[in-house]
């Protein structure tokens, strides 16, 4: 599983990173994926996908 | 629609920086904000909804609540849809997440700034007060009528999630009196990210000083929600924030929560947690705690902190009886208290 961020549609708010900091990280005003595979942590991650409010979070 | 107020390009040259409220959303092209009504339109920044209204009323004053601030007085109360926050338990989510919920286009009547000022005065109302949503969410419509109603004697207020970034609160200064700076939950960090949104609540106490230092008129309120949003020891970080920062004076509201919006798995706060928090907020030296949200409840009423006596008394929303003189001193015992009357 895949986590990814995508940097146009970011708004570097910094809800997923709050939501979820082992995951994501604001890097230069936008949200950066420091672990890809997500792992164990994916349940924060999809929780920060659904909400972030651009939607810019994908997870495949 | 008008170009934005507090933005700049963005260090990579190619998205918006808004620092009109604290999350300083970098918007790229033709892409819109968190609050989905600021856009980036061919490198600038607009509100899309300047004009907008979606609710105009004449309110008491202490609805707002501002209970110090021109007690017994009306304002004209505006707003437009949207929010920059997104609370699960929102009481004006019909309005204030349409956006969120689905709705494409801006809605709202369309009024010019001259003509909210003239309602207000033909009305009576001393104050235009900024309310219901966020007035983040116009801040340009906030701007321009508060700087025509300012110039004809009328007051201007917010009602506020205190997300504003400094920046914008200096903007305000031209025209803001006064403030109600709403906490959610007790203050809790954790119950703002998972109920409303918002990934750091440092902004607000940031806020709340840049206010203090414009001598801007502030009453807090904190909203406790029974479960999720009662933690005491962020409660009690956040009156000692008062006291410290703000001054025993300043007039502090706890709100009672009742389901709403998607929290209706809760029930309503019990009083006697209420209670049990004014009593902290007293302890800790706030002069002026009040429970709101609680029908009949005697601390609606203000009491003089040196006499005890009940120097404003009120039921509901409406003044009963002032016991001030001209000077707002106690008529009892002759203390002076902190109210703003013109």
């Amino acid at each position: 599983m895949t986590v990814k961020v995508d940097e146009k549609k970011c708004i570097g708010c910094g809800l997923c990173e709050s939501i979820c900091p082992n995951v994501f990280t604001l890097k230069d005003g936008k949200s950066k994926v420091k672990d890809k595979e997500g792992d164990k942590r994916f349940n924060c991650a999809k929780e920060a996908a659904e909400s972030c409010p651009v939607s810019a979070i994908s997870i495949s | 629609m008008k170009e934005a107020m507090l933005w700049k390009k963005a260090e990579n040259k190619i998205d918006i920086q808004c620092y009109l409220c604290s999350r300083r959303c970098k918007i790229g092209p033709n892409q819109l904000g968190f609050c989905l009504v600021r856009k980036n339109l061919n490198g600038k920044l607009f509100s899309l909804n300047y004009g907008k209204l979606i609710s105009i009323n004449v309110d008491p004053i202490e609805k707002k609540p501002l209970f110090h601030f021109l007690p017994g007085s009306d304002a004209l109360s505006i707003s437009s849809a949207g929010c920059n926050f997104k609370c699960s338990y929102c009481c004006n989510w019909q309005i204030s997440q349409i956006y969120r919920n689905g709705m494409k286009k801006i809605v709202g009547e369309n009024y010019e700034p001259e003509q909210i000022v003239n309602m207000a005065k033909e009305r009576n109302c001393k104050s235009i007060s900024y309310t219901y949503t966020e007035p983040t969410i116009f801040f340009e419509f906030c701007h321009d009528t508060g700087i025509i109603a300012k110039k004809q004697k009328i007051f201007n207020t917010f009602v506020t999630n205190g997300y504003a970034t400094p920046e914008a609160v200096k903007l305000s200064k031209k025209f803001l009196d006064a403030a109600t700076v709403d906490f959610k939950g007790n203050a809790d960090p954790d119950f703002y990210r998972k109920e409303a949104a918002v990934p750091d609540i440092k902004p607000i106490f940031d806020c709340l000083l840049e206010l203090k230092r414009n001598k801007i008129h502030i009453e807090v309120t904190d909203l406790t929600v029974p479960k999720i949003g009662d933690n005491q020891k962020s409660f009690k970080n956040l009156v000692k924030f008062i006291v410290d920062n703000l001054g025993p004076e300043t007039p502090f509201h706890i709100l009672r929560f009742y389901p709403a919006y998607r929290l209706t798995n809760l029930e309503d706060t019990p009083v006697k947690l209420l209670e049990k928090e004014a009593d902290i907020a007293k302890k800790e030296g706030l002069k002026f705690v009040y429970i709101g949200n609680v029908a009949m409840h005697e601390m609606e009423n203000t009491f003089c902190p040196n006499c005890k006596n009940i120097v404003i008394e009120r039921l509901g929303f409406s003044i009963r009886k002032i016991n001030l003189d001209k000077k707002n001193r106690c008529k009892f015992c002759g203390e002076k208290i902190p109210i703003v009357r013109d």
